[in-house]
């Protein structure tokens, strides 16, 4: 499973801080519902 | 804020202001120790004593909190005391209360499996250790606790 791991990813993130790590989350979140509230709209205009 | 967005910074702040007890566990938890793992939600473990149930619903009533699948309702002291879910809507995101975990453990269980982590300048919360909440996902043994079951593992293994 480790050979899976991006450990390039993880040396980034362990070298932000715990505000920045959870900064980003919250920016993940709101890209997704935007992408997801994005999708919805474009599917009702199709259907 | 629209909804559905999340701010643990926020919902944090609100929680330690009240003086609540609680334990950051899940995404925020593995997330927090440094793996790469994305989440929806802030799950929490609150210890679930009189004095703790009145800080936390307080500081809820602050979050606007209501339940995701019946917002008319809201919580109380007879749901906080309980050792199930509380799956919330706040006004800063999607938030668990949780009484227990996957191996049955509750705050009083767990506190001392935890470590403090400053999520922002002066904000410090606690939070369960990379060993202790690697043991509870291995417990719950959920399809998507695999990802994060290796980067604990990973974590675990550097911190040495």
């Amino acid at each position: 499973m480790r050979d899976e791991l991006d450990l390039t990813l993880l040396d980034w993130i362990l070298k932000l801080s715990p505000q920045e790590r959870l900064t980003m989350n919250d920016t993940y979140v709101r890209e997704m519902l935007q992408m997801r509230a994005g999708v919805k709209a474009l599917s009702a205009k199709t259907s | 804020m629209s909804a559905g967005d999340l701010s643990v910074g926020s919902i944090f702040k609100i929680l330690v202001e009240h003086q609540v007890n609680f334990l950051v566990v899940g995404g925020v938890n593995a997330l927090l120790l440094g793996a790469p793992v994305m989440t929806f939600d802030l799950d929490v473990v609150h210890e679930r004593t009189n004095d703790n149930i009145e800080r936390l619903l307080a500081a809820l009533a602050v979050l606007d909190a209501k339940y995701r699948q019946r917002q008319e309702l809201r919580p109380n002291a007879t749901h906080l005391v309980g050792i199930g879910p509380q799956l919330l809507a706040t006004k800063h995101g999607p938030l668990d209360v949780l009484g227990t975990i996957g191996s049955g453990r509750g705050y009083a269980e767990l506190v001392a499996y935890s470590q403090d982590v400053e999520a922002e300048p002066g904000l410090v919360v606690k939070m369960l250790t990379a060993e202790a909440l690697l043991e509870e996902k291995l417990v719950m043994r959920r399809t998507k606790d695999l990802t994060s079951i290796a980067w604990l593992q990973e974590i675990i293994r550097r911190q040495g």
